[in-house]
């Protein structure tokens, strides 16, 4: 079956440099894809490429099996999507001028562009708004209004490109709550741009990350996160212990990995040699040295961050290396106090793009 | 002496006196003056903007060699002496100089060109200036909005309209009350190119100072009311 829209190896050069390597994806109808990644990432260019709104270097999109500037035109393409920036971007007139502004340049009747306009302000909580000049909007009642704009086409496609980075956070998680809502009723199918991990799990199914304009890995929300396919990867969704060990060979076809003077015990088989390797955090056990387990690993409490509801804790491992662990935020474990961490073997990741045996530091990442 | 500077005085306030039965007497000879006035400055500068506007929008929006020079060019075109302008275009308009065949001195086309050539790079520059004053974004949320060529131009011309009306108010203002020109190309005819900047040096010289004070007042009145019909409608779309 054909995907509602389909982009394939899709790049962009700028004054003669690539900015965004050859790219594919696709999107059916009610999917919600992230493109996450650091700033300079490439994201914007990915987002504004297949949205028609940059010319592409080689690549194609199709959109419904039509090629979008062969088969179909752009501005045809254009009428059948919508987007939304990190800037509202609202032109002069009034927040109702700007709503129907879409619909009007589509040729919609007067009578039906003020009645779809006001279903819509109703929706975003503007119509209070409806006659006040969009240049004095604060800025969540001005991406409210961007919002509804883009809603009111009925796009079979909408993109968002970081819609509310600029807002503060009570007005930005109210939005994506009621837009997660309005996405999941109105089945469109969405390309959300964001360098936040926790919007693009709140709004997204899977997930594309992207680095200096390199697709690193396209993957289920949840395996990006919880298996990064490298390090990069597991650097950039914010993985707190990636480190570089060597496998040795385990018990029962299971390998194990020596780091910092201690053996961690994996779940997989892995051939010898040096690994990189992640250890997530809120797998991890805090306690007691005396527990003794074969899966311990015994440090110093070298630092304690409150992290919102959880407490962050630093524990030195060895010299320098350290660890990090998540703990109930009730958890606060004094400076300098002798722990035991537990390290599960599901706690290990192992990363499936590995670099090259000369490219490995030989020392942990901080 | 003190009766000669009593003299003085008194033929002023006579003047004046006559200058304002002279307008609301509806003389014919000041209201055909007037009404050439207005002609040709609004259809002069109503064509520096048609002919301007697009070229200040392709100057603001394109990149190629030589471009900073031409704006520096228009920019110095505020600065154009009117005499010169008419000297030009008298050179250009003899019946032997290359336009000579259009056959246009001493015509008010002849003045509306040259007083279009005085307000283009006003409105040209103002223009160039309030686009690139533009967020840059705005133009690909207007496409993403589906908008085509021709919308995106009305959607550009309704986002810069505040500026526009400035320019007209800038050019109109500049050629209304130039003399230098108009009196070279023109020639001050009665009836067709007498205008009232060039019909109040005649009168001046003449020593008719009634007159004189009458198309004055009326000048006066005449730019403050355009410019204030303008900065009505600039005004009435300023949020407050």
């Amino acid at each position: 079956m054909t995907a509602m829209l389909r982009v394939d190896n899709i790049s962009v050069r700028r004054a003669g440099r690539v900015t965004l390597e050859p790219c594919s994806l696709s999107l059916d109808a009610g999917e919600r894809l992230a493109v996450y990644g650091p700033n300079g990432a490439g994201k914007s260019t990915l987002l504004q490429v297949v949205a028609g709104l940059l010319p592409a270097a080689s690549g194609s999109i199709a959109f419904h099996g039509t090629s979008v500037g062969a088969g179909m035109s752009v501005l045809d393409y254009h009428r059948r999507t919508a987007a939304v920036f990190q800037e509202p971007l609202l032109l002069r007139g009034s927040v109702r001028h700007n709503v129907e502004l879409g619909l009007k340049l589509r040729g919609i009747e007067a009578r039906e562009r003020a009645r779809r306009a006001q279903a819509w302000m109703e929706r975003l909580r503007i119509t209070h708004l409806a006659d006040r000049a969009a240049s004095l909007l604060s800025g969540g009642e001005a991406q409210r209004t961007s919002l509804a704009r883009a809603l009111v086409l009925e796009p079979q496609v909408l993109f968002l490109d970081e819609p509310f980075a600029a807002l503060d956070a009570p007005t930005r998680a109210r939005l994506l709550g009621e837009l997660a809502e309005i996405l999941d009723e109105q089945r469109i199918a969405t390309l959300f741009v964001t360098h936040d991990l926790e919007e693009a799990a709140e709004l997204c199914e899977r997930c594309l990350v992207l680095d200096a304009g390199r697709l690193l890995q396209h993957d289920a929300m949840a395996a990006v996160v919880e298996r990064p396919l490298s390090r990069r990867v597991a650097e950039i969704v914010g993985a707190v212990n990636v480190f570089e060990g060597r496998i040795v060979a385990g018990d029962g076809g299971t390998a194990s990995i020596e780091w910092a003077g201690h053996r961690i015990r994996t779940n997989v088989d892995r051939p010898a040699g040096i690994v990189s390797f992640l250890v997530k955090e809120d797998r991890l056990e805090l306690g007691a040295p005396s527990r003794g387990g074969s899966d311990e690993i015994r440090g110093l409490v070298q630092r304690v961050r409150r992290q919102g509801a959880t407490t962050l804790v630093t524990v030195r491992v060895g010299n320098p290396q350290s660890i990090r662990v998540r703990c109930p935020g009730s958890e606060q474990p004094s400076l300098d106090r002798e722990v035991a961490i537990s390290v599960p073997p599901e706690a290990v990741w192992i990363f499936p793009q590995q670099p090259a045996q000369e490219d490995f530091t030989g020392a942990a990442i901080p | 002496m003190a009766s000669s500077n009593w003299d003085y005085w008194d033929e002023l306030g006579t003047g004046f006196v006559d200058a304002v039965l002279l307008l609301v007497t509806f003389d014919p000879e000041t209201w055909s003056i007037i009404r050439q006035s207005l002609l040709i400055s609004t259809t002069a500068t109503l064509a520096a903007l048609i002919v301007g506007a697009p070229i200040g929008a392709w100057i603001a929006l394109s990149s190629f060699r030589g471009r900073s020079l031409l704006l520096t060019t228009f920019n110095a075109g505020f600065g154009l002496p009117p005499v010169v302008v008419g000297l030009v275009m008298s050179i250009l308009l003899l019946r032997h100089g290359p336009l000579g065949w259009l056959n246009l001195r001493f015509t008010p086309a002849a003045m509306m060109i040259a007083q279009f050539v005085l307000s283009a790079p006003i409105v040209i520059n103002l223009t160039a200036v309030a686009i690139q004053q533009l967020n840059p974004k705005i133009w690909m949320q207007m496409k993403a909005l589906g908008a085509s060529r021709a919308q995106m131009l009305w959607l550009i011309g309704r986002e810069i309209r505040l500026p526009l009306i400035g320019a007209y108010m800038a050019g109109f203002g500049a050629v209304v009350s130039e003399v230098g020109a108009s009196q070279m190309v023109g020639g001050n005819l009665p009836g067709s190119t007498r205008v009232l900047t060039t019909a109040i040096v005649m009168e001046t010289g003449m020593g008719h100072y009634d007159r004189a004070m009458a198309l004055g007042i009326v000048l006066l009145l005449l730019v403050a009311a355009v410019v204030g019909l303008l900065t009505w409608f600039q005004q009435r779309d300023t949020p407050r």
